[in-house]
């Protein structure tokens, strides 16, 4: 009979401790804002400085994140933020993490509407066109 | 013999004890900021040639004789250790204490009319957001520690009609308003009691 409760009582602490110690869940998330990145498109044509306009930008990239008026500039700025997060509980230790990412590009237009210079960032998003509606 | 026999009561009391939910919560904006190999010079240094080596900025706002662009970088780091005690109606509830801190990484640059460096300044720094203390349900976790002023989104996307509903003092502060990109710049963090965002009457 002792021995019985004996076992039990083992059988339920290895149980609680396991339980504890091991079950385990995980989770991962993401989620986009902003405008899509066609900038990263491998259709999109190269752009030659003091020919491209921003008829020809806009028409592929549609309307910019931000549009900002310099002294005698007119600058495009696009930006598409990406989250990508991942948690593991295990009751004893629980540790997640989030990362944003920016991916931007920037194009400045002269008075004439011919671009000057553009730019894109280093880090970079991947490009995944939303299907057509 | 009676080491063995209380075993079983030491691991459940052990997990009890150390098993009452640890967590590290880390979040990272723009990771991979680095700052630029090269030398920038007043005076010398282009414009592209910063875009060139970092790519677009952050943060782009107009100045009454040029622009300026600012690159941050953001990793704030929350860890809560939780402590509990076998004892009944009290263990389902943990003792948690947190600590958080974050780094911080920022690059400014100025440039006038015809696109040379006016001024640039950079600085990577950590901050102590503190630590906090508190008694939670076992199987809950809480963030202690209000970080929104410093994760606040980069570009909000949806925030031009929403100024509107705003508390009066920060709609009539819109004009000069540094989240609009027309006026100036802000770093992360930065305390709205002081400086220009003082006549928004923040508490």
């Amino acid at each position: 009979m002792r021995m019985r409760m004996s076992i039990n009582r083992w059988s339920i602490s290895i149980l609680l401790t396991t339980g504890v110690l091991f079950l385990a869940g995980c989770s991962n998330w993401d989620g986009y804002a902003g405008v899509e990145n066609t900038w990263r498109s491998l259709d999109v044509p190269v752009w030659e400085p003091g020919v491209t306009t921003a008829s020809d930008v806009t028409a592929l990239l549609g309307p910019p994140s931000q549009l900002i008026a310099l002294h005698d500039e007119t600058v495009f700025y696009y930006m598409r933020e990406g989250k990508d997060g991942k948690a593991l509980m295990l009751f004893v230790w629980n540790t997640g993490t989030q990362t944003a990412t920016y991916d931007r590009a920037i194009f400045f237009f002269d008075k004439k509407g011919l671009l000057r210079k553009y730019s894109y960032s280093p880090e970079v998003l991947p490009y995944e066109p939303e299907e057509e509606k | 013999m009676t080491i063995i026999r209380q075993l079983p009561t030491f691991l459940v009391a052990a997990s009890l004890l150390t098993g009452s939910g640890c967590a590290l919560t880390r979040k990272k904006l723009n990771p991979n900021l680095a700052f630029p190999k090269q030398l920038y010079q007043n005076g010398i240094t282009h414009s592209d040639d910063v875009l060139d080596e970092l790519g677009p900025p952050l943060k782009m706002t107009a100045m009454p004789h040029g622009y300026a662009f600012m690159y941050e970088s953001l990793y704030t780091k929350e860890l809560q250790l939780g402590f509990g005690l076998p004892i009944p109606v009290i263990k389902w509830f943990k003792f948690v204490v947190a600590l958080a801190d974050y780094d911080h990484k920022v690059l400014i640059y100025q440039f006038d009319d015809d696109h040379r460096l006016v001024c640039s300044g950079g600085n990577e720094t950590s901050f102590d957001l503190g630590n906090s203390t508190a008694i939670q349900p076992i199987i809950t976790y809480q963030p202690m520690f209000d970080t929104s002023d410093v994760e606040n989104e980069v570009v909000s996307f949806v925030e031009w009609p929403a100024f509107c509903l705003m508390p009066l003092a920060q709609t009539l502060n819109r004009a000069q308003s540094l989240d609009t990109g027309t006026v100036g710049l802000e770093q992360r963090g930065t305390a709205p009691q002081a400086g220009q965002r003082s006549s928004e009457m923040h508490k």
